[in-house]
């Protein structure tokens, strides 16, 4: 199965300060178990937890960081145990405050993805068992 | 495959998480999110957020209570919205007896 995502997130992060706009273009793709690459407020990490339960690869990669914006994608294919989570990529932003709960009025966010890819064969729950 | 937020809620802010409440944007496969009432869950509320319906599932992970805000359609492919909206505390303190 070879399956891809795209992924666009502007997260407006409440009080924190806006960080000052920094663009990069096409960094060197992430491909091993556990990495990150980080961009402006932003930093994408890799997590294979699962990577031994089966057989593929992951890659993932900042496409452009802007203010609170990011872009990134990731690519993966695997095949093995269809109970076991294989890998994952999660981007967050670094410059957040944490704050008591009530302080925050609201959370924007805008998220815009695309997924393409075939042959998912998958079960289990998240985060208790397991997915793929 | 899934699409989601993962945001960690605790006591105090160096504190473990207490909470765990995601928002599942896309789901493909035959994927669950948590649930304390078997599966496929039975959605716990169904609020709208963004103009986005969603089925609220509920599970304990460890001591960690976890809500996933799971995208009717599966498919929310442009989303936007407030995560501190109304809905989705209104449904977390509504469903906080678990």
């Amino acid at each position: 199965m070879q399956l891809t995502t795209l992924l666009l997130v502007a997260a407006t992060a409440l009080a924190a300060p806006t960080p000052s706009a920094t663009i990069e273009e096409r960094a060197t793709e992430q491909c091993g178990q556990y990495q990150s690459q980080s961009s402006g407020a932003y930093t994408l990490s890799t997590n294979g937890w699962g990577w031994s339960s089966g057989t593929g690869s992951q890659c993932s990669e900042i496409d452009s960081a802007s203010g609170n914006t990011i872009a990134w994608d990731t690519t993966w294919t695997w095949s093995g145990t269809t109970t076991q989570v294989k890998s994952y990529t999660n981007v967050q932003q670094n410059s957040y405050t944490k704050k008591q709960l009530s302080q925050y009025t609201s959370m924007p966010t805008t998220w815009d993805w695309s997924y393409t890819g075939t042959g998912l064969s998958c079960n289990g729950e998240l985060p208790y068992i397991s997915t793929c | 495959m899934i699409v989601a937020y993962d945001t960690f809620v605790g006591i105090s802010a160096s504190g473990a998480n207490s909470f765990e409440v995601m928002v599942w944007l896309g789901l493909y496969g035959s994927v669950s999110p948590l649930s304390a009432n078997g599966y496929p869950f039975t959605p716990i509320a169904s609020p709208t957020i963004g103009g986005v319906a969603f089925d609220l599932a509920y599970g304990l992970n460890g001591n960690v209570k976890v809500y996933s805000f799971v995208a009717h359609s599966h498919a929310a492919t442009a989303f936007s919205g407030d995560l501190v909206s109304s809905a989705v505390s209104s449904c977390i303190s509504s469903t906080s007896r678990h």
